[in-house]
């Protein structure tokens, strides 16, 4: 066999086209999109229902409390729920697959930045997750000091919420970012490995 | 633009379908060169129609459809080929695609041009995975500036690999005739 590229055309061309059932093909691909588009709404609605649950609750709370400092918790408590439902939407839009019409140099380098973007979420996990939700929680603990004068009550309620957000703090930026930085180099060694090693 | 049309091609259906007729061997002929397995192809192929039907609407005319095409499906392919890895290893593919070599070179019955056809398609998979790419894009005609745009390599680096895979290539022929 001569090994020229026009050579190689022709018997790479041979088997021709395909037969293909275009009907069913477009029947199939419609239905795995739809399937496709409703998996992901559901997915948003329910991060989008989780803090508005949040909201909702703690503005019910606001709405039956009598002191304005605890009201002011109450709202501060409510609004942090509207904020991170708002702040994972916006990166569940981040998140999605790279677009596939970039060039295969471009689109490997954006699988590997999607991990880049989640690495940098779990470390900022502190201020748009934690912190907004602590305070809200730490002011009303101090309202309620205020009323009742039960600084034990109060003590626990700062600690309490304080421990656990300390724990989430410290599984996200440490085992959180590490499992992620082992599978961002794990892919960028599988893409290398792939592209250039022989089949 | 809404979801469902591109204005320059008319609706979506009416898109997918054209790039079916005119593109379906192409896709074959892709899935061909990334997966020995026959059921793992069907899955490429029918990974590369969602991919191209979900990318329909943002096409824009920036490229050439044919680019922009070769793009989408390369890119579904090495989506899929990456998932698939970090399942099970890459060794697995090479037996299918020793097996499909040998069942040609022991099918006397076989067309010619069959043999020569699974023997390249054989040779076009033991190439690295940027290689058989190019090499691809090259069968099916795509000029060096349009393979640029597929891959994002320099005409340069495009026309380097192309002469060292055409060599790799002749081996592994040459030596499959030789222990003929």
């Amino acid at each position: 066999m001569n090994e020229s590229y026009d050579e190689l055309r022709a018997i790479w061309s041979s088997p021709g086209a395909p037969s293909m059932d275009v009907d069913r093909i477009v029947r199939d691909v419609q239905q795995k999109s739809n399937e496709l588009k409703r998996m992901i709404r559901f997915r948003d609605w329910r991060e989008m229902a989780g803090g508005a649950l949040v909201a909702a609750i703690f503005l019910w709370f606001a709405s039956t409390a009598s002191d304005s400092l605890v009201r002011a918790g109450h709202l501060w408590t409510a609004a942090s729920g509207v904020w991170i439902a708002f702040y994972i939407r916006r990166y569940s839009l981040l998140r999605r697959d790279p677009p596939r019409d970039q060039s295969s140099s471009a689109y490997r380098q954006a699988l590997l930045d999607s991990y880049t973007r989640q690495i940098a979420l779990l470390k900022t996990v502190k201020y748009w997750y934690l912190l907004p939700l602590w305070l809200g929680l730490t002011g009303l603990a101090l309202a309620q000091w205020r009323i009742s004068g039960d600084w034990i009550a109060c003590l626990v309620s700062i600690a309490a919420p304080t421990l656990i957000f300390a724990l989430l703090w410290w599984l996200n930026e440490s085992p959180g970012v590490r499992y992620l930085q082992r599978k961002q180099v794990e892919l960028s060694s599988l893409i290398q490995s792939l592209e250039e090693k022989e089949g | 633009m809404s979801d469902d049309s591109n204005p320059a091609n008319g609706s979506r259906e009416e898109t997918f379908r054209r790039l079916l007729r005119d593109f379906g061997a192409a896709i074959q002929r892709l899935a061909n060169s990334y997966e020995a397995d026959p059921a793992l192809r069907e899955d490429l192929i029918q990974e590369v129609y969602l991919a191209l039907w979900q990318s329909i609407p943002t096409f824009r005319a920036e490229s050439s459809e044919r680019t922009w095409l070769y793009r989408v499906a390369h890119n579904t392919a090495i989506s899929t080929i990456l998932s698939s890895n970090r399942r099970r290893h890459r060794e697995q593919i090479l037996p299918a695609g020793f097996e499909s070599a040998s069942k040609v070179e022991s099918a006397e019955r076989t067309l010619i041009r069959d043999e020569q056809h699974s023997a390249l398609l054989h040779a076009i998979r033991l190439l690295p995975l940027i290689d058989r790419r190019i090499v691809t894009l090259h069968l099916d005609s795509l000029s060096y500036a349009e393979i640029e745009q597929v891959t994002g390599l320099s005409q340069s680096a495009i026309a380097t690999r192309l002469t060292r895979a055409r060599a790799r290539i002749a081996a592994t022929i040459g030596t499959k005739e030789n222990r003929q």
